[in-house]
Parts: structure tokens; sequence; C-alpha cells
């Protein structure tokens, strides 16, 4: 290469070229789904928080009732509740700081909302949402979180990490024979419930229920740490706030954690968390020690429940599905008796003081006091 | 905008270009340099629209100001009235620095020494504030000399706004630019120009998305998170800074002079290997050049430089290096930092006095490790952390040996590496082999021949950082 000109006309068109080419391959792998309409072909988890609200914005009118929450709410069957049109707004780690501004979003760009429910879990004030912002499949939708739209596509295909394994996964995943709707384990239906099913884990599960619940992955628990509980507060009080001056019939509640996770999680700061909720709302508590939240049966892993128990959950919040609850599961938390509550919930965990952790053995030791 | 943003590299470069030599083809050079300053303001502007105006009335001001120093120099008016002007023109240049850079730190004084409650203004740092103030304090006191004339408005904006060098330097003198933006050889697309350009640019551009962004969780996790840092981690922390900086400002330095030797702009060297000093002096003389000319001719010189005996030379040594310092920031820390520096230059004057000779790889090791200490003030938020890992860095924080031994064999990560890197220390070394082994951008630009092997080797850091950048963070300079 002797002359300038060549030189640099060489090198312009090839990183030109080169970079195309990688931004194209990544925009039709589009692993999170960023440009999907249709998600039945998605080899993972999309950025549901981005896409659904995308969803939600180009039909506006389509639904006026929301449960929002992590991925664990996304078992609630919206076609079983008859009192609105409900969405499922479940997306991963979906934390109430999220949650207000994306109602708040919807509610700005014409969506009118009728019902809300907020499901909290045992990391909803636990984690800082900032963090999700630099997580590709978890990030809000740029309008939402303020960032410039080309910044926010080019996190997605602007990259050569994970080019390699994204594209194999891709090719494996609509190429090859596997690739029949029966196998795949993860249904995404974003037009009609927003909801995520596992029809295959759901099928083998039933099949094999006995050797299931035996599994070692039921006493691997899913470990969250950190401290948000003020700015929680914050957004849920914000959260009522916006409920009442636009008339939205809010409810809250606390999913049903699973026994080796609600004995992993720090249940100090758990009861303090629910102590100070009661506060400010009314909500069900569907956390603590039953026949639930302790047999294997009821869930996926030691995070998500199956949809049996998003039906009961329902059953107790709306009076609907017509399913068998057991008596010990739930409990409408109020002011006035969350204190009585914590206290049972305490009982529950000193019976089985041995099996706990320092830091709950120790609370467990003091707690009764604590909740007076 | 930044020159590692997206929006700089695919749309505001390649327009800015083409328009400027469209029109120059086209034999509209005014409209050009209108077109340049326009593209400059609106790159200026995409940070915050809101410090246009200020931008706008400090280039006015200066150009009145400059102006007023031309009249009166032709109509023969005194000494005096001259004077008057140059100091008025430079008290409104400081007041503005000051009231946008040190308010708060003042308030903050005041309120600590008299035990009084100011509120604090909050003021954001318009970007780039000190670096065009100071460059036109520059070009009053050139005028003032008459080493500067500037008749045309226009051309005198292009010079201040210019946008290879607004944001963070290099700061330049009006004489050695003013003839470029007139040759009119320079407004023609240059092929032997934008080759070199092209190679620059991309080495800056690798070097602040690769290494400066992958160094900085590490320097971060040290300074700002961590409670306690055992020695090696104090280490890492302060090797971490010392090279993230480094790259960091050599990298948008040679992302501004590639830009601007596309539009055949030659701007001042501003780096040349700093970590190859062996003598603090020799570290400012490769270090920010720039703005230790700027410093030593409009600082250091006029205080009487060494011209008034070796006690004076070390006043206005310490003098010189206090501003220095205090213009990298509102807070002890930087004045500190630039006590420190201000320290080390006396005795270097005094052993040099002394004609003592040290070896060469001696002089370099202290020299760097004294730079890298001094960093640790430029950097840590507050004297505590300053402390905290000058004390990891002693090995006060824990037992140095067999902190050593856990690390090296077992495993770095400890404390607040679990997230970071376990191979940072070796990146450290290479990158550290880099800085003081390897020829520097510059002169490897400036050596630029084409050929296929510099022209695969920028496909790919190119096409590898290309697709890297997306996220984008601001150059460290910036906060200056």
């Amino acid at each position: 290469m002797k002359t300038f000109k060549t030189w640099t006309i060489t090198v312009f068109w090839s990183i030109l070229v080169l970079v195309g080419t990688i931004v194209f391959i990544n925009a039709v792998v589009d692993s999170y789904g960023i440009l999907q309409t249709d998600f039945s072909r998605q080899f993972q988890a999309p950025d549901l928080n981005f896409c659904k609200i995308k969803f939600l914005l180009e039909n506006t009118k389509k639904f006026d009732s929301f449960i929002f929450g992590s991925s664990r709410v996304s078992v609630l069957d919206v076609k079983k509740i008859s009192n609105g049109r409900y969405y499922n707004m479940t997306y991963a780690e979906g934390v109430p700081e999220e949650h207000l501004e994306n109602i708040r979003f919807l509610l700005k760009n014409d969506v009118s909302i009728k019902n809300l429910m907020i499901g909290l879990d045992d990391f909803s004030y636990l984690i800082d949402p900032q963090r999700h912002c630099s997580d590709l499949s978890l990030q809000p939708h740029p309008a939402v979180a303020g960032k410039k739209l080309h910044i926010f596509y080019a996190e997605y295909f602007l990259k050569l990490r994970g080019f390699v394994p994204q594209l194999k996964a891709y090719i494996r995943h609509n190429y090859t024979k596997r690739n029949s709707p029966e196998e795949t384990p993860l249904l995404f239906d974003l037009r009609e419930t927003g909801q995520i099913a596992f029809p295959a884990w759901d099928g083998d599960f039933e099949r094999n229920a006995e050797t299931y619940v035996r599994e070692k992955r039921f006493s691997k628990p899913t470990h969250y740490e950190g401290d948000n509980i003020a700015n929680t507060l914050v957004a849920m009080k914000e959260i009522i706030a916006l409920a009442k001056k636009n008339g939205i019939n809010l409810i809250v509640f606390i999913n049903p954690v699973h026994k080796t996770t609600y004995l992993d999680t720090n249940l100090k700061q758990f009861a303090l968390f629910k102590k100070e909720l009661a506060a400010i709302t009314d909500y069900y508590d569907f956390s603590g020690l039953n026949s639930i939240t302790t047999n294997n049966y009821y869930y996926y892993e030691t995070s998500h429940y199956r949809p049996l128990v998003g039906d009961m959950m329902l059953k107790i919040m709306l009076g609907e599905p017509n399913v068998i609850i057991p008596r010990d599961f739930g409990f409408h938390a109020t002011r006035t008796n969350i204190d009585a509550h914590l206290k049972n919930q305490c009982r529950e965990i000193r019976k089985i003081r041995n099996k706990l952790n320092n830091v709950n053995a120790a609370f467990a030791g003091s707690c009764e006091k604590e909740t007076n | 905008m930044l020159f590692n943003s997206i929006e700089y590299i695919f749309a505001f470069l390649p327009i800015t270009l083409i328009v400027y030599f469209l029109l120059n083809k086209r034999k509209l050079t005014k409209a050009a340099t209108a077109w340049l300053v326009f593209a400059s303001l609106f790159f200026y502007s995409w940070w915050n629209v809101k410090y246009l105006a200020l931008i706008a009335g400090s280039i006015i001001f200066n150009f009145a100001v400059g102006t007023a120093l031309a009249k009166i120099a032709r109509s023969d008016g005194t000494e005096w009235s001259k004077k008057s002007v140059l100091i008025f023109g430079i008290v409104v240049n400081v007041l503005l620095l000051g009231y946008y850079k040190y308010a708060d730190f003042f308030i903050g004084n005041i309120n600590t020494l008299a035990g009084l409650q100011l509120t604090f203004q909050k003021i954001i740092l318009p970007l780039g504030i000190s670096f065009f103030t100071f460059t036109q304090i520059a070009y009053i006191v050139d005028a003032y000399a008459g080493k500067a004339r500037e008749y045309d408005f226009l051309n005198y904006a292009l010079f201040v706004t210019f946008f290879p060098h607004l944001l963070a330097g290099p700061i330049i003198h009006h004489k050695e630019m003013m003839p470029q933006f007139a040759g009119l050889r320079n407004k023609v697309f240059n092929y032997r120009n934008v080759s070199p350009a092209l190679f620059l640019f991309f080495i800056g551009l690798f070097k602040k998305v690769v290494i400066a962004d992958s160094l900085a969780p590490v320097a971060n996790a040290g300074f700002d998170a961590a409670t306690s840092l055992s020695f090696p981690e104090a280490w890492i922390t302060s090797l971490s800074y010392t090279l993230q900086l480094y790259f960091d400002f050599s990298a948008y330095t040679d992302m501004a002079l590639a830009t601007s030797l596309m539009f055949n702009i030659r701007l001042p060297f501003n780096f040349n290997s700093p970590y190859k000093a062996t003598d603090i002096t020799d570290f400012w003389r490769r270090w920010h050049m720039t703005l230790s000319r700027f410093l030593k001719d409009y600082i250091y010189i006029p205080l009487g430089g060494n011209r008034r005996g070796s006690s004076n030379t070390y006043l206005n040594l310490m003098a010189t290096f206090l501003i220095g310092g205090l213009w990298h920031g509102a807070g002890w820390t930087f004045i500190f930092w630039g006590f420190l520096h201000g320290m080390a230059t006396v005795i270097h004057r005094f052993w040099t006095k002394l004609e003592l000779r040290v070896p060469r790889f001696l002089a370099w090791f202290i020299t760097f490790n004294f730079v890298n200490v001094a960093w640790v003030f430029f950097r840590a938020r507050t004297w505590g952390d300053a402390i905290r890992v000058l004390k990891g860095m002693c090995g006060l924080n824990d037992i140095m040996l067999s902190s050593l031994s856990a690390h090296f064999s077992i495993d770095f990560g400890s404390l607040f590496y679990t997230h970071i890197d376990k191979n940072i220390p070796y990146i450290l070394v290479l990158l550290m082999a880099v800085a003081v082994f390897f020829k520097n951008s510059n002169e490897l630009s400036q050596t630029f021949k084409p050929g296929w092997k510099n022209a695969a080797f920028v496909i790919i850091i190119a096409v590898y950082t290309l697709l890297s950048m997306n996220r984008v963070t601001e150059f460290l300079y910036f906060n200056f």
C-alpha cells in the first residue's frame, strides 16, 4: 500500500464494513429482543422491562389493569381475573422504584389504569435499581430512563462482547430440529398477557414430582444483599399517592418466598421492611413459613413459584379463580395487625432456630421484643 | 459531545469535515470558517445548551479586550492604559473562572474558618471553562505584548472554539493557530494528513475505551468504595489511577490532535511519554505540556522566574505549582498535590545545583513513585481517602509480606476486588511497560508511512474499540 489515499480508503472502508457486518448480525440475532414483536423464537430472556413498555406504548388502550413485579409474578394468570383487562408487567428483578417510573410513564402516555397490583419480594428493598441500567437484560425503556435512543440501541448492537456465543445460541435455537414450541423452555406472551410460561418445566415437574422435590437446587438459596429500604418505601408511597390521585384500585402483596431463600435472607431487615410498609399501606403477605413456601412442589427452584401458587394468590386477593387454599397461606397485613403478624412469623423461625444462620438466629432470639 | 461517543464518530465529525471542505472547494472560505465555528458551538452545546451564552460572552469580552489593546498600541496610548485594560481583562476572566469553579470551595472554607453557614451555590462546572479561559488569558497577554493581533471576530471565535481543543486542550496560542487557519493549502482535503490522523485517532480511542475505562472501576473501587486496603490492593489502586489518568488524558489529546489534523491544523503536542521522565522537571516537560508552557510563560516568568536569585526562584516555582494545583480542581487535595510537585521541583533544582548524579534507573524509579504517590492526593475526594490509600501503600493496614504471599500465591481477589479482573496486576505491569518502553502515539504518528501492517493494526483496534464503546464515559480532564 503505497499512497496515503489508498491507505485511508482501505482503512476507512474496512472498518465500516466490518463494524457494519457485526452490527447487522447483532440486530438479526437480537438476543435481548429489542427489535422483536414476536417472541416465539426468542432463545434467551429478552429485556422485558423495555419490550413491555414499548409494546404498551403501541397499544395504549388494550389494557386497563397491570400486575407489576419481578419475574416471580410472571405466573399470575391474568386471564383468570375478571375485574379488568390485565397485563402482567413482570420483568426480571423488577423493584418498586422501577415500577413507579414505568407507571408514571404509562399514565403520561395515555394509558389509563383501573387496577394495579404490585408484587414485592425479599430483594425489593435490597437492590438499587441503578444497577439495572447497565444490564442489557434488565434496563428500562430509554424514554423512561432518560437515555438517548441511539445510545440505547448501540448498547445492544454496537458490541462484540458475547457475539460468538449468542450467534451460536441463535443458530442452535432456530436452525436445529429441537426448535419446536413444546421444547422451548420459556414462552414469552408479550402481546396478550405479558406472562412467561414454562410449559416444558411444568410438564416434567408433574410427571416426576417425587424426584423433583428432592433435587439439590431446592437447598440453594437465591441470595441478595443490600439496603434500599428507604428509597423503596419512598417509591411505594409515591405509587400509593399516584393511585389515589388517578382513582386506581391498588393491591400490594409480598410474594411467597421459598423457605430456603427466606431463611437465607436477613429476616430482621425483612421484618423491618414489612413493618414500615404496613405503616403506609395494607398488603397481602404470602411470605413466611407456611404450607406452600415449605413445599418444593410449588416451586421451580428457590426463587420462582409455579402457576398453581399464583392461582391461590389471586383467589386470596381477588376472589378468583376457584381453587383450594391452605389455611396458613396469605395474611392481610394492616397497620393494626402487623405486630401480631410479625410475632407469629418470629415464633415460626424460633421453632427451627438451630437451622438458622447466625444473623437470623440472633434475630430469632430477639424478634418478639423488637416487633413490639 | 465526547470524542468517544457514537454521535461524534459516526455523525458529527464526518459531517463537519465534509461540509468544511466542500465549502472551501467552492472558495467559500468565510462560510467554511463560519461553519467550523457553528459546528464547534454545536459540539459544545451538546453537553448543555445553557452554557452557550457563557462561552459566547467570554469570547466577545476577550475579543473586545484584545481589540482595545491593539487600538491603544496603534494610537500610541500610554503603557498605563494598556496595562489597566490587560489587568481588567485578566481579572474578569479569573473572576468568571473563580465563580464557576471555586465559589463553593471558598464558601466551604469561609464556613469552616468563621463558623458560618453560608449556602453553597452548587454551580455546575461548565465544560472546558478552565481551558477556554486560559487560552483567552494567553491571548490578551500576547495582545498586550504585541505578539497577537486579531481584527476578525469570526477568526477569533474559531481560534477559541475550534472543537478539537475546546473541552480539554491542548491550551493553544493565537500565533501558532491563526496562520494555519489562514493557509490556503490547509483548505484542501489532504490524505497525507488524514491517514496519520486516522492512525492517531484510533490509537487514542483504543487507549480511552479499552484501557482507561477498564482501569477506572479498579481505581474507583479502591479510592471510593473500600474501607480498608491491604498493601497490594493499595498499590493496585494507585497504579490503576496513575495509568488510567495517563491513558485517559493522552487518549483525549491523541483524538484532539488527530481530529484537528483532519482539518490540516496541527495542534501542539501535549504528551511525550511522561512516565519515562527521570526527574520532576523532565516530567513536567512531558505531561500536559501546553499547561506547563502556559504556567511558565504566564505565571512563573511574570513572577520573576529565575531572575531574582535562588530563594525567589524557589518561591516562584512553589507559587506556580500551587496555582497549577488549584487550576486542576477546587479542593485542598489539589492544592496539596501542587505543593508536592512544587516541593519536588525545588528539591530537584537544588539537587541539580549540587551536580550530584544518580543512576538513571534509580532516578526514574524515584520520579515515577513520587508522581504515583502525588496522584493519590489528586484523585482522592477527601484527605481521609488519600490517607487510607497511602496507609495501605505503606503496608500499615496489614502485615505486608503475608498479605503479599497470600495475594500472589493464592488469589489476587479479596475485599473489593471480588468483581474485578483477577489479572489486573499483570495488566498493570503490561501497561507500565507500554508507557515506559514503547514509542508514544505522537512519535508513531509523526513517522507514519502508509503500509499494510499499520493498516491492519488500525483496522483491528478500530473495529474492536468501536464495538466496545457501548458505554460512553467522560474524559477525566473534563472535570478540571
